[in-house]
């Protein structure tokens, strides 16, 4: 079980995800909230593969489609919290997010891709993502304001994102491939963000 | 895995970057002091430009608005 959920990579993700998200709550509040739901939704989806998942390919049985729903718009939590966080860091946008999120979500829960059109669906959303995101990056650059630590923390998240998106899902074209490959990525972002935290200013 | 770990590393490397790139390029002091000396050189020009015309009192009021601003400025 634990290795089907990723194995050491996995925990280690979790635990840098879940110290970032506790030492962000007490520096930034504000912008913790796109981690927290990260978070959750990373624990909502283990719970989904434990208790649905695994037991219906294990017995051969098909997966209700409410829980396949369940497990996409989890997962579009990922992408959703990094615009989130970017453009938080950079200033502006929130509800679009969110109402991007519910679109996404049920977009995807009625067409109900499978296979290859899930991974490209999916792909589709990483790539959205991190170019919506690199846009505030664009657009705080052209302001030519003074780089902060939540600029940093906002770049950190952009330039992973891009890196795991390079690695796996668009030079393999399936998101999942490398799993444990971006579980590591994560872990570094985490932890190095952690660090940044530190000298976060409290807001 | 020695690719994901160059990807990585590049990607980090461009965060750096980008921070100093930024850095050197922000003008700086703080955006409300560049706001007040922005405000400070369009009144210059007008100054400039009153003085130009000859009109006197014009080139006076503006001349103590600049001084206040300045005084404002120095703190």
């Amino acid at each position: 079980m634990f290795l089907s959920l990723g194995g050491w990579p996995w925990l280690r993700a979790t635990v840098a995800l879940l110290i970032a998200c506790g030492l962000l709550t007490r520096r930034a509040p504000r912008l913790s909230g796109w981690l927290w739901a990260l978070l959750l939704a990373s624990v909502g989806r283990d719970v989904l593969k434990v208790v649905f998942l695994f037991p219906c390919r294990l017995a051969h049985t098909t997966i209700p489609p409410l829980v396949l729903s369940a497990d996409t718009a989890l997962w579009l939590v990922g992408p959703a919290s990094l615009v989130g966080l970017v453009w938080g860091c950079f200033g502006g946008m929130g509800r679009w997010v969110w109402a991007c999120w519910v679109g996404a979500s049920i977009a995807l829960s009625i067409t109900c891709p499978t296979g290859v059109a899930l991974a490209q669906a999916y792909l589709a959303v990483q790539l959205a993502a991190v170019l919506v995101s690199a846009y505030a990056v664009v657009r705080w650059l052209w302001r030519r304001e003074r780089p902060t630590t939540a600029h940093a923390i906002g770049l950190l998240s952009v330039a992973v994102s891009g890196a795991i998106l390079l690695s796996s899902a668009w030079r393999l074209g399936d998101p999942f491939l490398r799993w444990r490959v971006a579980q590591e990525m994560i872990m570094c972002e985490f932890v190095i963000m952690s660090l940044l935290t530190t000298r976060l200013q409290r807001s | 895995m020695t690719l994901d770990a160059a990807i990585l590393c590049a990607a980090l490397l461009i965060v750096l970057g980008v921070l100093v790139w930024a850095r050197r390029r922000a003008p700086h002091g703080t955006s409300q002091e560049r706001d007040t000396l922005d405000a400070i050189g369009d009144d210059l020009i007008v100054l400039q430009a009153a003085l130009e015309s000859g009109a006197g009192g014009v080139g006076e009021r503006t001349v103590e608005r600049m001084r206040e601003r300045i005084r404002r400025v120095k703190g």
